[in-house]
C-alpha cells in the first residue's frame, strides 16, 4: 500500500518540486495552499505524514499543528516542518507547537526522500522523542 | 509704679571713698596709658532699668533688683562707679538710651536691628526665649492654633518686634491673629487673667516666675532665644570704658561658679515661691551663707540645674531650629512654589511662586484644600488624594509625586510636589501639611521627547529584524526552486539527459549553491551585527558532526588531490552547545584549509583539553602574512585581494565563525607560516551554559 503524504505550502515552485519528487518515488501527495485548508485535508485524508511550511498566509505553520494536535485521530500523524531559519528559534518553535522533526529549506533533492523515509520509519517504530 | 529717677540708696561713707581711692588710681594709670576717658572728673553711671522681674524690677522701698542692678551693682563697685538708676518703661528706657539719656540699658537682647541702634557688651548675661501663655484650658499646641486668636503683647520687646519675634512670626505662617500691647510682661498675664485676651507672649524667666500666679497655661511655643546683654548709647562718652570693664567682669564671673553671678542667678531665677521670697531675703544672707561653706552644696546643685535647663533648652532650640529650617529650606528654593495647609482650620497658605506657577496672583485662588484639588488633573486626582490620605493617616511621614493642575489659561502645567506632615507633639494630631512646587513641565516634554525617541528607535529595530526574517525567506524561497529542480533533472526523474545538458545543470547547480551560501552568510553576518542571531545549546556528538563536516569536504580535496586526514581522540563524544552553529564553524574552517591549499595535505584533530572541545584544522597551503593575520577575521576580508578571483568565497567565513564561537562561550586562534601553511584551531566549553 503506497503512504499517503500531505504537503502544507503556499508557494507553487516548492509545492510542485515537493509533490514532483514525492510522487518520483512512489508516495501519494495530498496538498494544500494555507493552513485551514491544510487541517481539513489531514482531517480528510488521514496522511502518513505532513509536510508543512511554517510561513503560510492566514494561520502560520505553528497554529497549524497546534490545530491538528487537538484532533486525537490526527495526533499520531508525525508533522515535519519545512523551515529556512527565518527567525530565531523557528526550528525550536516548531517543535514546541507539535512538530516530530524539521527539514531545512531549500531542500536537497538528493536527500529528501531519504530524510522522509526515516521520519516515517521513527512515526511508525512509535518513537516519537527520539 | 513710681517714674523718679532713683539714687542707690545703700550707699556707704567707707564706700564713698574707696570709690575717690579707686578713681585717684584709674587717673594715674589712664594718664600713663593715654585713654581717653580720663578726662571725666567723676564716673557716673546712669543706669536704665524697668520692671521685668525677676531680671529687673523695682522693689516697694523703691530699691533696684533683681538680677541685673545686682550684677551692675557688684561691677560698680568694684569699679568704683557711682550708679544713678533711672525707671521708666520699656520704650521709654530706649528712647533714653538711644537720646543718651541714660548710659547703660539693662536686660537687652542682642539683635542685629538693635546692633544698629546700640553699642552693646560682648558677654552675655543671660539667653531667654520668647513663650507662648495661653488662657487656662485653651490648649494650645502650636504657632497655627493662634490663628484668629486675641494676643498679648509686650510693646517694643524683642519677642514682639524682632525678626523671629511673635508679630513676625505670624506673617511667615499666615497667622491671622489681633496683637493687644501692653507695657509690660506682668500687664500681659493680666490680660489673660481678664479673659481679654487669649493667649500671651512674655519671656521665659518672666513666665516661668509667676505663671502660677495667673489662670494661665505654659504651652509648647518657644522661640527666638535671645542673649540678654548691657546696652550703651552708641556714641556714649561712657560706653568704651563701660563695654571694656562690663566684658572683664562678666568673664571673670562666668568662669568662676561661686562668683556673685552665679549666686545672683541663683536668687533671682531658681528659687521658687515667686518674687516675695527674693526680695525678703536680705542681701547679706547669702554671701554670709557661702563663707561658711554651706552654700557649696547649694551652688553646685543649682549649677547641675542650670547645666539641665541649659540642655533642655537647646533641646528645644534645636528641634525649633529644625523645623524654622525646614520653612526657610523650603521657601528659599528660588523655583519652589509652597504651600501650606492648617489641617484644622483648613486653611491654605499658597506662595506667590505657586500660585504663579498656575497663571493666578494673590487672593485669586480660595485659600482652602479644595481650590488646590479642583486645579489638578482629573486623571491625576484620586492618586495625588490616596498620598495626601496615606500622610494625614501617619502611614507615610512624606511624599513625593507628579502630577498636572490646571493653569489659569486652560492649560495643564507638570508638577513636581514635596509634601510633610507636621504633627501636634502631644498626641500626633495632624496639624499642618507643607510642601512645595516645582513646575517639571519642561523636565517632562524633554522625557517625553525621550520616550518618542525610544519607540522610534524600537520600531526601527523591529523593523530591522522583520526585514533580515522576510529578506532570509524571500532569498531563499526561490533558490528552493532552482536548487531543487537542478537536482530533479540531474538525477534523471524528469526524463534522461545528455552530458552537455548534464554540464551545464551541474554550472547552475553549483552557482545557485554558492549563491545560497552567500545569502546565508550575508544574513548571518546581519544577523549577529543586529544581535538578532540567537544561539541554542543542546547535547550532540560532537564525533560526528566532526566526522560529517570532515566528509563533506572530501569531493573537494579529491579534486585537487590533497589528503584529507581526520584524527578524533576516542574520550571525544557528547557536548553541550549549538550543533548547527558549531558544524557551520567546523565546515568553513576545513572547507577554507581545502580551498586554500593547492597540494599537500589537510589534517583535523579533535581531543578534550580540560573543560575544552578542541578541533584543529591544519593545512600546507599559501599561508598568512602575520601582518594579514589581524584582518583575517574582518568580515569581507580575504586577504591577497590580488587572488581573491582564485577563491570563491564571500569573505565572512572566518568572521561569522569567529563570532559563532565566541557566542558559544569559545574562542578561534590561527597560527600560520606563508608558504607552509596555517592551523586553526578553535575551543568549546564542553557544557555550555544555557545562555544565548
Amino acid at each position: 500500500m503506497s503512504r499517503r503524504i500531505l504537503v502544507i505550502e503556499d508557494n507553487e515552485q516548492n509545492l510542485y518540486l515537493m509533490q514532483f519528487l514525492l510522487t518520483a518515488y512512489g508516495f501519494e501527495v495530498d496538498s494544500a495552499r494555507e493552513g485551514t485548508a491544510g487541517v481539513a485535508k489531514a482531517q480528510a485524508a488521514k496522511p502518513d505524514l505532513i509536510l508543512l511550511d511554517i510561513q503560510l498566509p492566514g494561520m502560520n505553520g505553528y497554529e497549524v499543528a497546534a490545530t491538528i494536535g487537538k484532533h486525537p485521530e490526527l495526533l499520531s500523524i508525525p508533522i515535519v516542518a519545512v523551515t529556512s531559519y527565518a527567525m530565531p528559534g523557528d526550528r525550536e518553535q516548531a517543535i514546541a507547537a507539535g512538530c516530530t522533526g524539521y527539514i531545512e529549506k531549500p531542500i536537497n533533492p538528493e536527500t529528501f526522500i531519504d530524510q522522509i523515509e526515516e521520519f516515517l520509519a521513527r512515526a511508525e517504530g512509535g518513537d516519537c522523542s527520539e | 509704679m513710681g517714674r523718679e529717677d532713683l539714687r542707690h540708696g545703700s550707699r556707704r561713707a567707707a564706700e564713698a571713698i574707696f570709690i575717690r581711692f579707686r578713681l585717684l588710681t584709674l587717673l594715674v594709670v589712664a594718664s600713663v596709658i593715654g585713654l581717653s576717658y580720663i578726662a571725666l572728673a567723676d564716673v557716673v553711671v546712669r543706669v536704665g532699668i524697668y520692671d521685668n522681674p525677676p531680671k529687673v524690677y523695682v522693689d516697694g522701698a523703691g530699691a533696684a533688683r533683681g538680677l541685673f542692678p545686682e550684677l551692675v551693682d557688684a561691677i560698680g563697685a568694684q569699679e568704683g562707679w557711682a550708679i544713678h538708676y533711672v525707671f521708666g518703661s520699656w520704650t521709654e528706657c530706649l528712647q533714653r538710651l538711644e537720646a543718651g539719656e541714660i548710659d547703660l540699658m539693662v536686660d537687652v537682647a542682642y539683635s542685629a536691628p538693635r546692633v544698629e541702634l546700640y553699642a552693646f557688651t560682648h558677654e552675655t548675661v543671660l539667653v531667654n526665649w520668647g513663650i507662648v501663655y495661653g488662657r487656662k484650658g485653651l490648649q494650645i499646641m502650636s504657632l497655627l492654633d493662634l490663628d484668629g486668636l486675641r494676643v498679648g503683647v509686650m510693646r517694643g520687646s524683642t519677642h514682639t518686634v524682632d525678626p523671629d519675634g511673635i508679630v513676625d512670626l505670624a506673617q511667615r505662617f499666615a497667622i491671622s491673629c489681633t496683637f493687644i500691647e501692653v507695657d509690660d510682661y506682668s500687664a500681659v498675664f493680666r490680660l489673660l487673667d481678664a479673659g481679654e485676651a487669649d493667649a500671651g507672649v512674655v519671656n521665659r524667666v518672666f513666665g516661668l516666675q509667676y505663671e502660677s500666679q495667673h489662670t494661665v497655661e505654659r504651652t509648647p511655643i518657644l522661640f527666638n532665644p535671645s542673649e540678654l546683654r548691657f546696652a550703651m548709647p552708641k556714641d556714649g562718652t561712657l560706653t568704651p570704658l563701660l563695654v571694656e570693664r562690663i566684658d572683664a567682669t562678666l568673664a571673670q564671673m562666668k568662669a568662676d561658679t561661686h562668683s556673685l553671678y552665679y549666686q545672683a542667678l541663683e536668687r533671682n531665677l531658681f528659687v521658687s515661691g515667686g518674687p516675695e521670697t527674693i526680695v525678703r531675703w536680705p542681701h547679706w544672707v547669702l554671701p554670709a551663707l557661702a563663707s561658711a561653706g554651706a552654700l557649696i552644696g547649694i551652688l553646685s546643685s543649682a549649677f547641675l540645674v542650670v547645666r539641665r535647663e541649659v540642655r533642655r533648652r537647646s533641646i528645644a532650640e534645636a528641634a525649633l531650629r529644625r523645623s524654622e529650617e525646614r520653612f526657610s529650606l523650603a521657601m528659599q528654593g528660588a523655583n519652589d512654589g509652597l504651600w501650606d495647609w492648617d489641617v484644622i482650620s483648613n486653611r491654605v497658605y499658597y506662595s506667590p511662586r505657586w500660585l504663579g506657577m498656575l497663571g493666578y496672583v494673590e487672593n485669586e485662588l480660595a485659600p482652602t484644600i479644595e481650590a488646590f484639588r479642583s486645579l489638578i488633573h482629573p486623571d491625576d486626582r484620586a492618586r495625588v488624594a490616596a498620598l495626601e490620605a496615606d500622610c494625614l493617616a501617619g502611614r507615610v511621614e512624606r511624599y513625593e509625586t507628579e502630577f498636572r493642575m490646571r493653569h489659569k489659561s486652560g492649560y495643564y502645567v507638570s508638577i513636581l510636589s514635596r509634601a510633610f506632615l507636621v504633627r501636634r507633639e502631644a498626641d500626633g494630631a495632624p496639624l499642618r501639611m507643607v510642601g512645595t512646587h516645582v513646575d517639571i513641565t519642561d523636565r517632562t516634554r524633554a522625557a517625553h521627547e525621550l520616550e518618542v525617541a525610544k519607540e522610534r528607535a524600537e520600531a526601527a529595530d523591529r523593523l530591522k529584524s522583520t526585514f533580515l526574517a522576510t529578506m532570509s525567506h524571500e532569498l531563499r524561497t526561490p533558490l528552493n526552486s532552482i536548487i531543487g529542480f537542478t537536482g530533479i533533472l540531474l538525477q534523471g526523474l524528469a526524463g534522461p539527459l545528455n552530458e552537455e545538458e548534464k554540464k551545464q545543470l551541474s554550472m547552475v547547480r553549483t552557482s545557485a549553491r554558492h549563491l545560497l551560501d552567500l545569502i546565508n552568510d550575508v544574513l548571518d553576518i546581519s544577523k549577529i551585527e543586529a544581535g538578532e542571531l540567537q544561539v541554542t545549546s543542546e547535547a550532540f556528538d560532537l564525533r560526528t558532526l566532526v566526522s560529517e563536516a570532515a566528509e563533506s569536504a572530501v569531493p573537494a580535496a579529491e579534486k585537487k588531490g590533497l589528503t584529507l586526514s581526520v584524527v578524533i581522540d576516542p574520550r571525544v563524544g557528547v557536548i553541550k552547545s549549538d550543533r548547527r552553529r558549531v558544524g557551520q564553524t567546523l565546515m568553513n574552517l576545513i572547507s577554507n584549509a581545502v580551498k586554500f591549499t593547492p597540494s599537500g595535505e589537510v589534517r583535523v584533530n579533535c581531543r578534550h583539553e580540560g573543560p575544552w572541545a578542541v578541533v584543529s584544522v591544519t593545512d600546507t597551503g599559501i599561508g598568512i602574512r602575520r601582518e594579514d593575520l589581524g584582518k583575517l577575521f574582518l568580515p569581507f576580508q580575504q586577504i591577497e585581494s590580488g587572488l581573491t578571483r582564485n577563491y570563491d568565497g564571500t569573505g565572512l567565513g572566518l568572521s561569522i565563525s569567529k563570532r559563532l564561537v565566541a557566542m558559544l562561550g569559545g574562542s578561534i586562534e590561527v597560527t600560520s607560516e606563508p608558504g607552509r601553511g596555517s592551523t586553526f584551531t578553535f575551543r568549546l566549553p564542553l557544557q555550555r551554559g544555557d545562555l544565548s
